[in-house]
């Protein structure tokens, strides 16, 4: 053996010793460092190590759950995932698990397409709903995602389904069965401004702000509505879903506002009802403590809640939404006596127990086009029928 | 158990590995069948028991056709009896379901059957231990009388999932006595790292890509795109089965075994002919040795050796697996190679290298569309895309693919030629001084190992094609 090859032979030699040097070093590490439940950076719990039955390892599932168990409680996981997030940027990759990493360190949700079985179904259940002859004003609201507004901040040549036009159709088959916002057109007025968070696929208050200006006459509101509220920041470090959903952005603090009315008074008694809490501010102030800042409005998503205010109007309202909803009902407290929010993902109840329970007077519909196009749980809530969640 | 796991990597490896060398020489290949064992267990728990009697089977056949050889009528009989056995076991896990589905749609009356999942590894084990009876009647090798030895060679844990096919001579001697030295743990960690990379990194980002093209409804692929898609297969298709022989080869070199190699850079070819000798060598070499020589090969008539050709095709179009495309595949590969052989093969020599290469290119990537088309029909449709008959000829959605892939592309094209090979090269030998050079390669190989394990551990996608 000449002498060079001799040298390459002692190069190869190290190389193995240190992968599989590598190899036990990480298996020690994954046996010492303790689990976890839930991943902050990810937003989702984390899978445990299977429970062991003689038909779970003929089946395979055993196995298969020590290999998910295996992968959500790697050491260092969250470093691996920014890794491969950012080797995949530097790659030109624009679009990570369904969101587009757009201009200006925008994420935007790509745009959901309705599975149409299911639409009309929820369509139909909504449009008979409100021709049931009951003199009840019913109103749809259906807030567009960034990408159908923010399209000039999509990465290059990324296209997505045109939101607009399903809005259209849907507006359409709804026919005049319902008062319908166009909240397309209102946020366009204002796709300059901060209207939706960078790294949270929700609007921002400032964009439920404008959309309430602009509908408060459809929705009953009759006093004039500007200049009735200030805002505030509750807090500069909020990282949103979407981040934890694509793995980038996830250095980014946004600021989250609330809106305070100014000239009335704007004491209220929420009631969680499902949870049986009761509180006397449309804020938890302990969300904004977590990962999910956003929770901070009416405590985040719950089956059902009502809200007592000591308006001077009359009108009980009910808001069936997602959470979109959220930070747009503290805009109707001065307005509406009392306000029962129902989110159908959670609430099993029918929507019909409701009208009666609270007598209510006026129905709003709101939610953002991706979770209406794909949630199977909303004609659930008109028949009574199981939810399929 | 699959080698892009991380219960394989960063549970079974080091533990296989440790305990393996700390074995006394004389218990190391007990060692590695039951590392073997439990390596297939785990994937697959039931059929293990499908696999041990197939060792069974034929180590005692094995024996059979040894104790027989005097006589050679009585030979012949018992390989023939041991060859339909492991055919018979193939046919009835891998084919049943779809000749009975074929029967059925040209019967009245419905058949009833249950599609059985093909047992993991099926494919390669049957086929090895074929090539052991087959060597053993031909007296190419020895009859193997320690069973511990003989189900070492048919259910090896580096290759019993996906291969390479490994003849039985090439693995005679080794079985009886072989090295495990520092340099070849290290040779085989290299390779196989390169081959984790080519899985875990090229492979699976590709078949994404792949996927999202295939997703879409014919009509709507722009030809832009659908090239895209197509290139994009064809390369995740090269890495998937090259990066498992990589890591196949160097695992078995981690454990003192040599195999031969099975790809080399097969993209470079410039005609269908060369493909396949660059292309899953040891199948094809098995196919030659084992199906077509025994036909007869190239003796005898044109027709004849033409026919010869068309079964051998056929076949190995259906090896890849029980459906209609695979063996559309098979038929045309073998028509192409017919034609290169006696039609215009001596006149393709004549072209320009670079028209010779698209030619190869164009040939394979429509190729690619018949083996990856779920029918017929969508392949012929997904061709009518490229010409630009879906929608266009370029889109959006062509542009984002490639604006947002184009690192991908670099490196995969740089990987599926002798370029990445180079480059790397080049690095390592950055510096005469052997500190240095040890330092750059360790840094090199454990940065790929562990931008792999990254993909790994927090992609979702990781998908093993090889069910055959």
């Amino acid at each position: 053996m000449d002498n060079r090859k001799k040298k390459r032979g002692k190069t190869e030699g190290v190389t193995g010793i240190v992968f599989i040097l590598c190899l036990v070093v990480v298996l020690v590490i994954n046996l010492i460092v303790p689990d976890r439940e839930k991943s902050g950076k990810e937003d989702r719990n984390l899978a445990s190590f299977p429970a062991f039955s003689v038909e779970s390892l003929l089946t395979g599932d055993f196995a298969e759950g020590v290999e998910t168990y295996l992968k959500d409680q790697f050491a260092g996981r969250d470093l691996l995932r920014s890794l491969r997030v950012s080797l995949g940027k530097i790659g030109g990759n624009r679009l990570e698990n369904g969101v587009y990493l757009g201009k200006n360190g925008q994420l935007l949700e790509d745009i959901q397409v309705p599975d149409s079985a299911n639409l009309a179904a929820n369509l139909e259940a909504i449009r008979s709903f409100a021709q049931s002859g009951q003199d009840i004003r019913v109103t749809m609201m259906l807030v567009p995602d960034a990408a159908c507004i923010l399209s000039d901040s999509l990465p290059a040549f990324a296209s997505v389904e045109d939101q607009t036009q399903l809005f259209g159709m849907v507006q359409r088959q709804m026919g005049d069965s319902v008062t319908w916002i166009d909240t397309v057109s209102i946020l366009n007025k204002y796709k300059n401004e901060k209207i939706y968070y960078k790294t949270d696929d929700r609007w921002t208050t400032l964009g439920a702000f404008y959309a309430f200006q602009e509908s408060a006459q459809a929705l009953g509101i009759t006093d004039s509505v500007a200049e009735q509220f200030a805002s505030y920041a509750v807090s500069g470090s909020f990282n949103g879903d979407l981040a934890a959903q694509c793995g980038a952005e996830l250095g980014d603090s946004e600021e989250i506002d609330i809106y305070v009315p100014t000239l009335v008074d704007d004491d209220v008694v929420v009631t969680y009802v499902d949870e049986a809490q009761r509180t006397t501010s449309l804020y938890d102030s302990a969300a904004l403590g977590t990962r999910d800042q956003y929770d901070v409005f009416l405590g985040g998503d719950r089956a059902l809640t009502d809200i007592r205010t000591v308006s001077t109007g009359t009108g009980r309202l009910l808001v069936v939404k997602d959470s979109f909803a959220n930070c747009f009902i503290p805009f109707l407290t001065p307005y509406f006596r009392e306000i029962v929010v129902v989110d159908p993902v959670y609430y099993s109840g029918t929507i019909q127990d409701i009208m009666d329970t609270y007598r209510i007077t006026d129905v709003l519909f709101l939610y953002s086009g991706n979770s209406f196009f794909t949630d199977n749980n909303i004609s659930g809530v008109f028949t009574g029928g199981q939810s399929d969640q | 158990m699959l080698f892009n796991s991380i219960s394989f990597l960063f549970l079974f490896l080091p533990v296989a590995v440790i305990v393996y060398y700390i074995a006394p020489d004389r218990a190391k290949n007990g060692v590695m069948l039951a590392a073997s064992i439990l390596f297939y267990a785990w994937g697959e728990p039931v059929y293990v028991v499908l696999l041990v009697l197939s060792v069974l089977l034929n180590y005692f056949a094995g024996r059979d056709i040894g104790a027989k050889l005097e006589d050679p009528r009585r030979a012949r009989l018992a390989v023939a009896f041991g060859v339909a056995a492991n055919v018979a076991i193939l046919a009835f896990f891998k084919y049943y379901g779809f000749l009975i589905s074929q029967i059925n749609l040209l019967l009245p009356e419905e058949i009833p059957y249950r599609e059985l999942s093909v047992p993991l590894g099926l494919s390669i084990f049957t086929l090895q231990e074929i090539s052991y009876l087959v060597d053993v009647y031909r007296g190419k090798a020895q009859v193997q009388k320690n069973p511990v030895n003989f189900a070492l060679y048919a259910a090896m844990f580096p290759q019993i999932l996906a291969g390479p096919v490994v003849r039985y001579s090439d693995m005679e001697r080794q079985l009886e006595k072989r090295s495990v030295t520092a340099r070849k743990a290290g040779q085989g960690a290299m390779l196989f790292i390169t081959g984790l990379a080519k899985k875990a990194i090229l492979a699976n980002s590709l078949g994404k890509v792949f996927e999202q093209v295939a997703a879409m409804p014919t009509g709507s692929i722009s030809a832009l795109t659908a090239w895209i898609g197509c290139f994009s297969f064809a390369l995740q298709i090269y890495f998937e089965f090259s990066g498992w022989s990589d890591m196949a080869r160097g695992l078995a070199r981690m454990f003192g075994f040599e195999f031969r190699k099975n790809f080399e850079h097969p993209y470079i070819s410039r005609s269908i002919t060369e493909f396949w000798r660059r292309w899953n060598i040891s199948l094809v070499t098995w196919f030659r040795e084992y199906v077509y020589l025994p036909m007869g090969g190239n003796r005898g008539t044109v027709s004849r050796n033409i026919f010869n050709m068309m079964v051998v095709w056929i076949l190995t179009g259906m090896w890849h697996g029980a459906s209609w495309n695979f063996i559309v595949w098979g038929v045309y590969c073998g028509i192409i190679l017919v034609m290169e052989k006696y039609v215009w093969g001596e006149s393709l020599d004549h072209l320009p290298g670079p028209v010779r290469r698209i030619y190869f290119i164009v040939l394979t990537l429509v190729g690619w569309v018949f083996f990856f088309s779920p029918s017929l029909g969508y392949s012929l449709r997904y061709l009518t895309a490229m010409i630009g008959a879906g929608a266009g000829f370029v889109d959006g959605e062509g542009g984002f693919l490639l604006l947002t892939h184009w690192l991908l592309y670099l490196a995969a094209a740089a990987a599926a030629t002798p370029l990445a090979k180079a480059f790397a090269g080049q690095i390592m030998g950055i510096s005469g001084n052997l500190r240095v050079r040890t330092a750059v390669t360790v840094t090199l190989y454990i940065g790929i190992f562990l931008v792999s394990a990254a993909f790994l551990v927090t992609d979702t996608y990781n998908p093993f094609l090889f069910r055959f």
